[in-house]
Parts: structure tokens; C-alpha cells; sequence
């Protein structure tokens, strides 16, 4: 007698609890199509235009960020060093290496959830091409660490996950096709302390 | 059993259709995105600059090194000129559509002269443009939208804290005001 509001029943659940369970759950596995991946930097040249896929455009509505434009800039956000392992607070790294052509680029270090970590304005929080010391070839050096080092040094002291992000502003990697052959700075590991 | 394979079926072509729209639906109805903060700031055709901290607003600088400041416009009455100047080391500009997808960007380098002089302008108002060109705006960079409404980011880059005064006076001082066409 109940049979066929069964049946409906079932559809009606398996439809709307299936389509928002595989929707919300797309939108945790995947921050959207169209990244490129150099190393262990990833960044989404077509995030902030109409041709962003329709995953990119939820994650970027969600977000709520004005987006750097084309001809601004291009955001490259590291969540693992050179050997995979994530991105600890409690760790000390070095990165090292050049950076892709740009007129100017910062480098600093958010949580988790892109928000900047809290810290006292009297730590170095963010290091810019300007202010980063060189090598004779042009290349840097950098210590991300909870203890002050000579050079370039970042705090890095949070308790969670973190992820390093270098924005390049004026690049011409933003409009190039040619990702794959841009040098990236490497991040390795030099030690964690224990918790 | 054939008519619950049959059910179950149905389901899964309706979660597909669901999973489709809700994807396709959210961007509209975040109530977080770009363009509604944007919106919740204050008024039209004037620059917000942005805080270096997390706010109510839910639009904040990102980077301390960069400075942002938002204008939202509608130009479907009048056309809009952006007009920014200072002694900054770098600036750029970005213009958004009310569905944040990018219409414009631009930096000091590929400006006429070092300062932002900037029209944005609808299809018709361009048609009346070229026909009588105002003096003053011969040395602005003329955009055409097809979408009246939409907002503008301008950054100042400050790479040292002594640029800081110049950034935020730079976008304090930036003008995103309607003018008129004058009639031939």
C-alpha cells in the first residue's frame, strides 16, 4: 500500500542527499581545475576571469577575496616542501633559489584557511624583493624559523598547518604559456621541534 | 525489486542535476563574495581603502606590502573616471563585473605617464566619445564594459615601511567619480 511514496521517498533522498553530499564534498577535494603546479607551488592564472571552471568560481565566491588581475600579478601558494611532507608551524625551513621573472614579489605565510597567523609587529613577517638579501648569482636564500638567524629570516612559530605564499606582481608568468620552464624556489625541511 | 533499481535509478540522475545546480547556483548565493562585500562597504563611485586586519567587512590587504583600495560603479548613466596619483613605487588596477569575473587590469607600466587616468565607459557612451573628445580625457585609457556595474581595485606597493605614508596618501587621494559627456 506504502509502496510508491516509498519509492518516491528513496528518489527524493538519494537526489537532493546524493547531490548536496557529492557537491559539498567536490568542493572539499578539489580547489577547482586549470592550477599549475611548479614543484610544490601551485597557482590558478585564470581564477579571477569568466573562464575559471565552475568548482574555481564556488571556491572563489566562498572566499570572498579581491583577486589580482592579469596585468597585476600572479599568486603561487606552496602547502608542502620538496619532499611532500606538509607544512608545519612548529618547523624550521629553507627557501631557497630565484623566483620567476616579476617587477616586484613578497613572500609571507598564512594558516590553513589563507587567514595571516597573528603575530607581534616586531617579528619579520613577510620579506619583499626589495628588502631580500642575494647572492652574487642572483639567488636568495631564505630561513623560515621560530628563532631570529643572520640573513633573510621569516618567523614562522603557529601550531597548525601552514602554507607559504609568493605573489609576483607584474610577471609576464601570469600571461605565459610557458609555465612549466619557470624556475621556482625550493623549500626543504630542516628540522622540527617537538611539540 | 525492479521498481526500487528503478527509484534508486531516478535518485542518482536527480543527485546528478542537483550537484550540477548547487555548483552552478552557489557563487550567487555565498552571500560572502567579493562583489556583496564590496557592495556592503558604503556608497558608489568613492575608494574604500582596505585595513591590513581581518574586519567586520571581510575584505582586508592580504599582503602589508600591498594596499588595496575598492570603488563599485555603475555606468550605465555616466560613464566613470578613475584618476589616482602619488609618488608610489608601484600601482596597479583591476576592474571586476558584479560576478567578480575580471574585465580589466592594467599596472603603472602599461599607463600613459606614471599616474592612473582611467574611463570606464558603456558601448553608447563610447559611440559619443569619439565623436567629440573632450580635452581631458586625451590622456585617459578608455574601457569599454559591457556590464554597467561592477567595482575597481587599485594597489599601491609598498615594499619598505617608509613607502607607507606615500601608499595610503596615493589612495586616499584616488578619484572614482561620474562625469559628463558634454553634447556636440
Amino acid at each position: 500500500m506504502f509502496r510508491l511514496p516509498v519509492l518516491v521517498l528513496l528518489t527524493l533522498v538519494i537526489a537532493f542527499g546524493g547531490g548536496a553530499w557529492s557537491a559539498s564534498w567536490m568542493l572539499k577535494a578539489t580547489s577547482g581545475f586549470g592550477a599549475i603546479d611548479l614543484g610544490t607551488w601551485s597557482a590558478y592564472p585564470d581564477l579571477q576571469t569568466s573562464k575559471a571552471d565552475p568548482f574555481a568560481k564556488a571556491h572563489r565566491a566562498g572566499d570572498g577575496r579581491i583577486l589580482l588581475g592579469r596585468a597585476e600579478g600572479l599568486v603561487f601558494t606552496a602547502e608542502a616542501d620538496e619532499t611532500g611532507a606538509a607544512l608545519s608551524g612548529k618547523c624550521a625551513y629553507e627557501i631557497s633559489g630565484t623566483t620567476p621573472p616579476a617587477r616586484f614579489w613578497t613572500l609571507r605565510i598564512a594558516d590553513a584557511a589563507d587567514a595571516p597567523l597573528a603575530a607581534e609587529a616586531r617579528f619579520p613577517v613577510t620579506l619583499n624583493s626589495w628588502t631580500t638579501l642575494r647572492r652574487i648569482d642572483g639567488a636568495f636564500s631564505i630561513r623560515v624559523n621560530a628563532t631570529p638567524e643572520p640573513g633573510n629570516w621569516i618567523r614562522l612559530d603557529a601550531s597548525g598547518p601552514v602554507r607559504f605564499i609568493l605573489t609576483l606582481i607584474d610577471t609576464p608568468a601570469a600571461s605565459s604559456s610557458r609555465m612549466v620552464d619557470l624556475d621556482m624556489p625550493s623549500i626543504s625541511l630542516i628540522g622540527c621541534r617537538d611539540a | 525489486m525492479r521498481s526500487v533499481l528503478l527509484a534508486i535509478a531516478i535518485g542518482l540522475v536527480g543527485a546528478a542535476i542537483v550537484h550540477i545546480v548547487v555548483i552552478l547556483a552557489l557563487p550567487k548565493w555565498t552571500g560572502k563574495d567579493a562583489w556583496t562585500r564590496v557592495e556592503a562597504m558604503g556608497a558608489p563611485h568613492r575608494f574604500f581603502p582596505l585595513a591590513n586586519e581581518p574586519n567586520p567587512t571581510g575584505l582586508f590587504n592580504d599582503d602589508p606590502h600591498i594596499r588595496t583600495a575598492v570603488c563599485r560603479f555603475d555606468i550605465s548613466a555616466a560613464p566613470v573616471r578613475i584618476v589616482a596619483s602619488g609618488d608610489v613605487a608601484m600601482w596597479t588596477l583591476s576592474a571586476y563585473d558584479a560576478s567578480s569575473n575580471e574585465t580589466y587590469s592594467m599596472n603603472d607600466r602599461s599607463s600613459i605617464g606614471t599616474d592612473v587616468d582611467i574611463a570606464f565607459v558603456t558601448p553608447t557612451q563610447m559611440l559619443q566619445l569619439r565623436r567629440v573628445m573632450p580635452a581631458a580625457l586625451e590622456r585617459a585609457v578608455l574601457v569599454e564594459l559591457t556590464r554597467p556595474e561592477g567595482y575597481v581595485a587599485l594597489r599601491a606597493i609598498a615594499p619598505l615601511p617608509s613607502h607607507e605614508p606615500a601608499a595610503r596618501a596615493f589612495l586616499a587621494g584616488a578619484l572614482c567619480a561620474p562625469f559628463r559627456i558634454e553634447p556636440a
